[in-house]
């Protein structure tokens, strides 16, 4: 209900008019508010607002208040077990602000004292340490900009077009500056024993989730981190430590880290066999696919997005890859008969979200909006209809098919699948 | 901390200098403390999957394991694993991995039984993890591979018989493996002009499927999203042929009406409801039956637009249930 009641909501801002004035275009502005022309002196030009102090750690305007995360209370039995969606709808550039992260916890949000935190490193290496906080942020730091992306992202639309919204068709990623320490740096500390080849990775929480990941990962651009956009971790994304395995689906990013065990085989956890693997159709099912490949929707116009009248339009995207940097994002307008490139947004950065734009003239008329992803590899964004060929229906994760929106006469945008 | 400028260059000086000596493969810097073997132990639960390491002393049956499922687990399970609501199943399904609705449970899909040991003991019951002694989580998982017939009903298992359990879906995982990944390669080409041919042909439409978040029953809990993209009711022809309830009908109205006509609507810009029409509980939308029906029904004017995709089935479940006394049941 409440996903029906937002896609209402945003499209409702901008078509029907009346009070809605945020959605308007000038012309509708105008004439909604008729008897207020000539343009009067609002209130808070004749009156002083609050003082410097009064919101110590700020806010987002109380006109943005709909900018939320959302979930979907049909999925999961309970929401501690669940997962709450990016509104990528209303997001600018590639950064996620920080308390819009999508989140997916396995035993809800481990609210951890970071006073009594630790961090263990042991197994198959020379010394067994226990690391404080403050232990670890001792370490030289380093700082990169990563998306991150839970592995059924886009799983809803497997059989069908489901989500009519790209919060949740698209929602389970964000993209954040992430602070810590190289996971090569403290694996050199404990002296990992040349015969390891696997790490296991272990949350604080209720769930103390694990996920076995290779050595050459691990030795590889691993961070073990602190901060995320230039402040502490908040605690539905791991305060005060997770791991941040570059371009690898989101459950391998380890919350609220308080173990790291190095041996020779993977751990086979519940979370590696049991869930996070995808189910072929000829019953086989695939593990360890570890990266996220290239990926990306069009989150401007979109079904919280309408169009709001012909002409130009601004068609925009996201677009990432977890094998590195996107090299080319193309748009069709027509369904995938026909396609023209793109403008990649600077910096384009390897395993980071990239924002794509690209002008339109909307003539008024039935569209088939798409976005094709190519990253560094050569990689290209294959059709739903491909994959499901390649995959069957039952993988639930790792759907990155290129994602169609149907633009209808009076604006407002569906999500639809096309052969 | 630095008595003055020139002090703290010297400072940063320094660290630079030593900076460069660190970055030297092999120099370590000596923070932390060593890990002691009790330290070690309190936390090192880990059991391995594929060879039962890390599996400890102890041991439980399957009778014993009946009792502590029915009391600790058989209110989300199911007193026989069957799953309860949308919490998961975790016997049956075997052989149904193939089908277009496959049952992923313990026996039908996990391919180690260490692998259940391992997660009981560290996150189950799910609102009291890590509660069970080794003893219970042994006869626990004695008896959900019992439910599963995959151990017999006489069962006791220990380190050594848990990790001598063959599981019957052991052999059909494709594991990728750094720098081998086992994903079938699509070999996608990026065409540019004309791509395709003939008109675009929707193969799935979300506004006609009408499939909405709370309409949809899911049975898999921990995967999240094992959803249909064609419900049976989405396909339903006719809903108008059985009697309509009241439920079908408060379902219709909260999702295309309840947005602006609501005590306190959610739409941002409405700080109260459009000409004080609230339908938002069921007793405002029977009251508000006869508004309902000259402005959905009969004049169509409502949704504003229909902006909210309102289907002439459903204007005609709506006026069905008004005609027929607009009951709230």
């Amino acid at each position: 209900m409440r996903e029906n009641r937002r896609r209402f909501l945003h499209s409702a801002a901008a078509l029907t008019g009346g009070t809605l004035l945020a959605g308007l275009t000038g012309s509708q502005a105008r004439a909604a508010q008729g008897a207020d022309l000539p343009l009067g002196v609002p209130p808070w030009t004749k009156q002083l607002g609050p003082g410097v102090d009064a919101a110590p750690y700020g806010a987002p305007s109380r006109y943005e208040r709909d900018v939320i995360r959302r979930n979907v209370p049909f999925l999961t039995a309970t929401t501690e077990s669940s997962v709450s969606f990016t509104p990528l709808q209303d997001l600018d550039g590639v950064i996620t602000p920080n308390g819009l992260c999508f989140v997916r916890d396995h035993g809800g949000t481990a609210m951890v004292d970071p006073v009594q935190h630790r961090l263990m490193i042991h197994g198959m290496v020379d010394r067994p340490m226990v690391y404080t906080m403050a232990d670890l942020m001792r370490f030289p730091s380093e700082s990169h900009v990563y998306f991150l992306e839970c592995a059924a992202n886009g799983g809803m639309d497997w059989r069908g077009a489901q989500m009519q919204g790209v919060q949740f068709s698209h929602g389970m990623v964000h993209c954040c500056e992430w602070t810590g320490v190289k996971l090569s740096t403290l694996m050199n500390e404990a002296g990992v024993s040349s015969k390891a080849r696997w790490l296991l990775a272990e949350g604080a929480d209720a769930a103390a989730m694990t996920r076995s990941i290779p050595i050459e990962k691990a030795a590889g651009d691993v961070l073990v981190a602190w901060s995320q956009n230039g402040e502490r971790l908040r605690p539905e994304n791991g305060y005060p430590l997770r791991l941040i395995v570059p371009g690898w689906q989101g459950n391998v990013n380890i919350k609220w880290l308080r173990r790291l065990k190095f041996g020779q085989e993977p751990w086979e956890t519940r979370e590696e066999t049991s869930k996070y693997t995808e189910l072929m159709a000829d019953g086989k099912a695939l593990q360890f696919s570890w990266a996220m490949q290239a990926k990306s929707v069009i989150t401007r116009p979109c079904p919280e997005k309408p169009i709001l009248g012909r002409g130009f339009c601004e068609v925009s995207g996201l677009a990432w890859s977890g094998m590195g940097k996107i090299a080319r994002v193309d748009v069709s307008f027509d369904g995938g008969a026909n396609w023209k490139t793109a403008a990649l947004q600077e910096p384009v950065l390897p395993k980071s979200l990239t924002r794509f734009r690209i002008p339109w003239e909307w003539n008024g008329e039935v569209a088939y909006l798409q976005s094709r992803a190519m990253d560094e590899t050569g990689y290209v964004q294959p059709t739903i209809v491909a994959l499901r060929n390649a995959w069957g229906s039952n993988a639930i994760y790792h759907k990155n098919s290129i994602h169609t929106w149907r633009v209808n006469q009076n604006g407002t945008i569906d999500n639809v699948q096309i052969d | 901390m630095y008595k003055s400028i020139s002090a703290l260059a010297l400072t940063l000086a320094a660290a630079l200098v030593a900076g460069g000596a660190v970055a030297d493969a092999g120099q370590r810097y000596g923070f932390g403390q060593p890990a002691t073997p009790a330290e070690v132990r309190g936390w090192n639960i880990d059991v391995n999957g594929l060879t039962g390491a890390g599996l400890p002393p102890g041991q439980g049956s399957v009778a014993e394991g009946q009792k502590i499922f029915e009391t600790k687990c058989s209110a989300c399970h199911g007193d026989f694993g069957e799953g309860a609501g949308r919490y998961p199943a975790l016997a049956g399904g075997q052989g149904t991995l193939t089908a277009s609705r496959p049952l992923k449970t313990v026996g039908s899909y996990w391919p180690y039984a260490p692998t259940l040991f391992d997660y009981v003991r560290r996150a189950m019951p799910f609102p009291a993890p890590q509660s069970l002694t080794n003893d219970q989580v042994y006869a626990v998982v004695a008896y959900v591979l019992s439910l599963n017939n995959i151990v017999p009903g006489n069962a006791s298992l220990d380190a050594r018989s848990l990790a001598a359990v063959k599981m019957p879906n052991r052999d059909n995982f494709l594991a990728s493996t750094w720098g081998h990944d086992t994903r079938p390669d699509l070999h996608t080409v990026a065409c540019m002009k004309h791509c395709t041919s003939g008109p675009v042909e929707v193969i799935s439409d979300l506004v006609s499927l009408h499939v909405t978040p709370p309409e949809t029953e899911v049975g898999d809990a921990g995967s999240m999203v094992e959803l249909q993209a064609t419900p049976e009711h989405a396909k339903a022809g006719s809903a108008a042929a059985t009697t309509v309830s009241f439920s079908q009908v408060q379902r219709i109205i909260l999702q295309r009406c309840a947005a602006c006509h609501a005590q306190k609507p959610t739409q941002p810009g409405f700080a109260s409801a459009p000409m004080g029409v609230m339908l938002d509980t069921p007793a405002r939308i029977a009251a508000a039956a006869r508004q309902i029906d000259q402005q959905a029904v009969q004049s169509q004017a409502m949704p504003l637009g229909n902006i909210t995709h309102m289907t002439s089935q459903e204007r005609k479940i709506v006026g069905e249930w008004i005609a027929a006394g607009a009951k709230m049941k």
